[in-house]
């Protein structure tokens, strides 16, 4: 019998942890504050140095590392009910694969991180844009033509990324390694994230008892008076959107998209009105301290946030589908 | 008024006629059974009267309302489709998966009220499937499944109900509990439930009127009794059939 908590239990769970979570990212560094002297901080007193290295360095980081790990498992959580498949993630219909290339090519020109976001962005919606209009063709477009569409496209970028990264001169290889692997660093601005990632929660939670049968697929969906195509394109173009928005300004991190749904999933129920704020929630606090252990490891060097959620990610994974198998 | 009303319904499926022009009043407290041979369109036609897929002509009217003019949402209200099969992608418990049955009743911004609640528990005992509201879908056989899906039809609560094969995965004893349910439903509530079924003597014994595809377009539609001839039952299936006749039923036989 499979335990479910309330939504209650969650965000009692869930909210301390965040708060928690970005406390330590506000503390750890190359200067180590205790509690008391970040809440100092955010109070309004402290020292001059503290407050710089909290206000202007990590708050704005930390910021940006939440958002974007709560808009990847938002748009994770969607993808998989839009393909009707537990393994989507954000990026398998190869939204990260355009943003990549368009990405690529601006550190390429040596370009300002402005337009490295600017065209990973376009990149991104770029992408979206072909994969609907190819999937679409003659006739509707069923989650496995979409599915297949997607691929297909992603490793056709897979392939442009691989010549990208051959023609690209030594010296802009690193970031360009780094950007693909997922990279915090220029995530200094976090308003335009988080403004997307309120704004779409808050738009799609009255949706989410519909997400609940379209999760059953289309005809039971459309049997019980759910208007299929539109929420469909709805759901395609929000996932697309928070997708885009997180790789223009985190590159392409991974795993948080696939995980952080199948764990709120077996915690908490797959009902979206539950799944969807909560994957927020998650997403975000792991993202925070992915990004925190990113920047402490191997001090003053930093590794690209996407390994360590990797790290994390990997084994979380699988033992969910092994648990996941002894249950079907 | 009829429950169900078609004028010139034409419906096609890959080029292939599953009826034409087709005129039927289907009256409310009445349980009608369809029957034909594999791909005949059974399931294709109670696609289209559930409004899955569009006609290639002619208009349908739930309680003298026109189709079109009820919405997606508007029918759901009115009308509940069992699905040949369920797809269950993602965890969810039986009780969780009979209350998506509730949708269409539930406004925009509510969520389950203890009524739907109580509307649910009651459909998962007539299914017998009360014992088991917090098990994980995937932990069901293929028959308890079943049994969840017609739950779901039944907390749908529609004035019409389509059922695509029913009974075909359950026990006997499911089989007739809610087969005896459902033309319960028809007969003291008033409903319409129109099911395709291969087993003719079920069909004989539950169904007051009976459809028969032939599946060349052509189809006949009747008293039960009239109906199911061992001529007309010879043509449908293609073999030879026997009518064993006593003195409160009739059974047939593959010859």
């Amino acid at each position: 019998m499979p335990h479910r908590i309330s939504l209650t239990v969650l965000f009692a769970l869930l909210l301390p942890l965040a708060g928690a979570a970005m406390l330590l990212a506000l503390a750890t560094g190359s200067v180590s504050l205790d509690p008391a002297e970040v809440l100092a901080v955010l109070a309004g007193d402290g020292e001059l140095l503290h407050r710089t290295l909290v206000l202007e360095l990590r708050l704005p980081r930390a910021l940006t590392a939440f958002a974007i790990g709560g808009l990847l498992a938002l748009a994770g959580a969607l993808m998989q009910v839009l393909l009707r498949n537990p393994l989507a993630d954000p990026y398998v219909l190869g939204v990260s694969g355009g943003a990549a290339v368009g990405a690529l090519g601006m550190l390429m020109l040596g370009a300002a991180s402005f337009w490295v976001g600017s065209a990973a962005f376009t990149g991104a919606l770029g992408s979206t844009l072909l994969v609907f209009s190819l999937a679409h063709g003659r006739g509707g477009w069923t989650p496995t033509r979409l599915l297949l569409t997607g691929v297909v496209v992603a490793a056709g970028w897979g392939a442009l990324i691989s010549l990208l990264l051959a023609l690209g001169p030594d010296g802009s290889l690193r970031s360009m390694l780094f950007w693909l692997m997922g990279d915090l660093s220029y995530g200094t601005s976090p308003g335009v994230a988080w403004l997307v990632l309120v704004l779409g929660l808050a738009a799609l939670l009255p949706f989410s008892r519909h997400l609940n049968l379209l999760a059953r697929g289309d005809l039971q969906a459309r049997a019980l008076g759910v208007p299929v195509q539109r929420l469909n394109l709805g759901i395609y173009l929000a996932a697309s959107l928070f997708t885009a928005i997180a790789v223009m300004q985190g590159g392409s991190i991974g795993f948080v998209g696939l995980v952080i749904p199948h764990m709120l999933r077996l915690t908490a129920g797959a009902d979206h009105r539950r799944l969807l704020p909560g994957v927020v929630l998650a997403g975000g606090i792991l993202l925070v301290l992915a990004d925190t252990l990113a920047r402490t490891l191997l001090a003053p060097r930093q590794l690209p946030v996407g390994v360590v959620t990797a790290f994390i990610g990997v084994p979380l994974f699988l033992y969910l589908l092994n648990r996941s198998r002894s249950s079907v | 008024m009829s429950a169900l009303a078609l004028r010139n319904l034409t419906v096609r499926i890959a080029g292939k006629s599953v009826c034409e022009n087709l005129d039927l009043d289907l009256a409310p407290g009445r349980v009608i059974g369809v029957l034909g041979g594999n791909g005949v369109g059974k399931t294709t036609l109670l696609h289209t009267l559930a409004g899955l897929r569009d006609a290639e002509g002619g208009r349908m009217a739930l309680f003298g309302e026109a189709f079109e003019s009820l919405g997606r949402r508007g029918v759901a209200q009115r009308l509940a489709l069992l699905m040949q099969d369920q797809d269950d992608p993602f965890p969810a418990t039986v009780l969780e998966t009979c209350l998506i049955g509730r949708h269409p009743h539930i406004g925009f911004w509510q969520w389950e009220s203890p009524d739907d609640l109580r509307i649910a528990r009651d459909a998962l005992r007539t299914t017998g499937m009360a014992s088991l509201e917090h098990r994980d879908v995937h932990e069901l056989s293929g028959g308890e499944r079943r049994r969840l899906a017609i739950a779901t039809v039944l907390a749908q609560d529609a004035r019409i109900i389509l059922l695509d094969e029913p009974v075909d995965q359950l026990d006997i004893f499911h089989q007739m509990k809610l087969l005896a349910h459902f033309a319960r439903l028809a007969v003291e509530e008033s409903r319409l439930v129109l099911m395709s079924l291969h087993d003719v003597n079920m069909a004989a014994r539950f169904c007051d009127e009976v459809i028969l595809m032939f599946g060349d377009g052509e189809l006949l539609h009747g008293e039960t009794y009239k109906v199911l001839t061992t001529a007309n039952l010879e043509r449908l299936y293609r073999i030879p059939v026997r009518m064993i006749v006593t003195e409160d039923a009739l059974f047939f036989q593959p010859g």
